[in-house]
């Protein structure tokens, strides 16, 4: 056990420097006017017009079975191409924030921290979604999405009288001690 | 097997001999102090285990001479890894303060686990057996070096020839180290054969590395300070965009 965990350190080393060697390489290179442009984020009507369910009921109403997966697969690739787009963005942001970072002299590791924190989250929301949308296609993902936020409203709703009836509770209790 | 091992011994000793002549004839003894001592004390314990082996000496005292020879040479080695960080930190003040957070909290927790598997034991039971302390030594530096490692990788820091050289060397010698440490510890009685022959090439290996890294004095490119920035205010501004760049990931999928 101690040994493979060591091996598995030793190979995590290896490609820490192989990617240590290709990354700067890569800082020098063509890459970099790129990499300094500002962040550009895929729009949200793309995504929308993705997701169309006009499209859908329109190939639908065709009766041609192929024609119905052909249009699904191509919207799932597309689908995965916008999140991968968003992901490539938010890998370009981290590395400018770095590279300007490595030069403060005044440099705070817990907001380097709470910065990795951040990206992590989008990190774990976006694997979330790459995998709904390979497994089950962007369309039930949208559904997925919504029910989840859906959940989230009733749930918040919930809480928020839960904790409004708390409150009078206490209320109604203490005014009945204060009158006696 | 014997024949093979006295040609690597002579070898390695041959290029520990060029290393230190080309950091004496290249000036790079004062640039690297705390490589060279390692380098010199690993030099010196190879004279010593000469001197030992032709003097006459038992087998046991031989190898105590040893086993003390090396625990010494893998303490003087923590002066590689000071090094390492000392050139590749200096010019950067923020990283230089975040690699110590990032060591405190190593050394915390190496400490913890320390405290947590030992608590409950007898005080013989404790102190480990000199393999064990050696394998331990190692792997705090191994530990140190994955850190100064990541942080290299995860800042782009730029460092020059030397520094790449000592790194290379050193990480992979302190990694084979520690495989063939914890291999010899398991299956000492049998394997010995096979496995003392280990830590000769990978003594070779990285005396190769430094042999080429450590030819000639290649200073460590400085940063431009032109590029200094408000950390507050672009760390700020990061944290923002990351938050708007989450929220445009699951806002998208709920039109």
């Amino acid at each position: 056990m101690t040994g493979l965990m060591i091996l598995i350190g030793l190979v995590m080393a290896l490609l820490l420097l192989f990617w240590a060697v290709g990354r700067g390489r890569a800082d020098f290179g063509a890459n970099r006017a790129e990499e300094e442009s500002p962040v550009r984020l895929p729009p949200k009507a793309l995504l929308g017009r993705c997701l169309s369910i006009e499209d859908v009921e329109f190939a639908a109403q065709l009766a041609s079975p192929r024609i119905l997966r052909l249009l699904l697969r191509e919207r799932r690739r597309l689908a995965l191409k916008w999140l991968r787009q968003t992901r490539r963005e938010a890998g370009r942001l981290l590395r400018q924030h770095v590279r300007a970072a490595r030069h403060a002299a005044d440099l705070r590791p817990a907001a380097e921290v709470r910065l990795w924190f951040h990206a992590g989250l989008f990190l774990m929301v976006y694997e979330v979604l790459m995998t709904a949308v390979r497994l089950y296609g962007p369309f039930r993902t949208r559904a997925f999405v919504r029910s989840v936020f859906a959940m989230a409203g009733v749930l918040t709703n919930l809480g928020d009288r839960i904790a409004g009836a708390i409150t009078a509770g206490r209320g109604h209790a203490v005014r009945e001690a204060e009158g006696t | 097997m014997g024949l093979f091992s006295g040609a690597l011994w002579w070898a390695g000793n041959g290029l520990i001999a060029l290393v230190m002549y080309r950091g004496r004839k290249a000036a790079l003894v004062g640039k690297y102090p705390y490589f060279y001592s390692y380098v010199a004390s690993v030099a010196g314990s190879q004279l010593i285990q000469i001197y030992l082996s032709v003097g006459h000496y038992d087998q046991a005292f031989q190898k105590l001479a040893w086993w003390i020879l090396e625990f010494v040479t893998a303490v003087v080695g923590f002066g590689v890894t000071w090094e390492i960080y000392r050139h590749v930190l200096c010019p950067f003040g923020g990283v230089r303060r975040m690699a110590r957070a990032v060591l405190a909290s190593l050394f915390g927790a190496v400490v913890g686990r320390t405290a947590i598997e030992l608590a409950g034991r007898k005080l013989r039971d404790v102190f480990p057996t000199s393999i064990v302390l050696e394998q331990n030594l190692r792997a705090v530096q191994a530990l140190l070096l994955v850190a100064i490692l990541g942080l290299i990788v995860h800042y782009g820091l730029p460092i020059g020839h030397n520094l790449w050289a000592l790194l290379t060397g050193y990480s992979f010698y302190v990694g084979a180290n520690i495989v063939s440490l914890t291999v010899t510890s398991r299956w000492h009685r049998d394997m010995w054969a096979i496995w003392a022959v280990l830590p000769q090439i990978e003594y070779c290996i990285t005396l190769i590395v430094w042999c080429v890294g450590m030819r000639a004095y290649f200073p460590n490119p400085m940063p431009d300070r032109a590029l200094e920035c408000d950390y507050e205010h672009v760390s700020a501004q990061t944290a923002r965009a990351f938050a708007r760049l989450r929220t445009h990931l699951i806002h998208s999928w709920r039109i």
